[in-house]
């Protein structure tokens, strides 16, 4: 599956719907959905935030590879962000030091098994793949 | 669809989903929140980290205003994301 959406936070519940399509079709459930769900939306929030330089439509593709999900995030028209090499959050600082910003790269790489990073001719790719791992619905 | 709603004594019931694009709202709600209170989690099926931003903001605000903030009934994937975070050391979870 493959749909590209306005770059605006409004559009959220909209790619959740696309999001459980993909997911009641591949039959998975569970920490997967979860995973890919949260992951989906703290990509797609880091490029609305973060990269206002373009306004152009982020692509998202949904696919299954063996037993893992793999999904796509594209950003057209951007600087390059590799968010793969983003600082890490100190998880275990406590509450009057914790900031806001960095907790969701963070939990993407948590959560998913995969994370890797494209920049090409001014366009910018995510793609995170997560183990279906037979928890299903 | 995110709702937050008063209920017995001072438990509050979430409910929904608390997104990116519901945390300005959720913090405002939770902004009206000026005694110790609890959270309830129940009906809350999802929350990014967007949602988690305003619950720290608003533990620092009780906080610092004397009061205290407990969360309760979070689910088995609420509860792993919170750990991730390392939110189950900061936040009071029952």
């Amino acid at each position: 599956m493959r749909r590209q959406f306005p770059k605006e936070m409004k559009v959220l519940a909209e790619v959740h719907q696309f999001v459980e399509e993909f997911l009641k079709d591949v039959n998975a459930g569970g920490k997967a959905a979860y995973s890919l769900n949260l992951a989906i939306e703290e990509i797609l929030t880091n490029m609305i935030k973060y990269h206002p330089e373009s306004r152009q439509d982020v692509e998202i593709g949904l696919a299954t590879q063996d037993e893992y999900i793999v999904a796509d995030l594209t950003d057209f028209g951007v600087d390059s962000f590799d968010i793969t090499t983003s600082k890490e959050v100190d998880i275990e600082a406590p509450e009057e030091q914790r900031l806001p910003g960095g907790l969701g790269l963070h939990l993407i790489k948590q959560m998913t098994d995969d994370l890797a990073y494209k920049f090409e001719d001014g366009n910018s790719t995510v793609t995170i793949k997560i183990a279906i791992r037979g928890e299903n619905v | 669809m995110f709702e937050i709603r008063k209920g017995e004594g001072n438990r509050w019931l979430l409910s929904g989903r608390l997104d990116a694009a519901q945390s300005e709202g959720a913090l405002a709600s939770l902004n009206e929140i000026n005694e110790s209170c609890i959270l309830d989690f129940t009906e809350l099926e999802y929350i990014s980290s967007a949602g988690m931003g305003a619950l720290l903001a608003t533990l620092k605000r009780l906080k610092e205003a004397g009061h205290s903030l407990k969360l309760t009934n979070l689910s088995k994937h609420i509860k792993d994301v919170f750990g991730y975070a390392g939110f189950d050391r900061i936040f009071d979870i029952e």
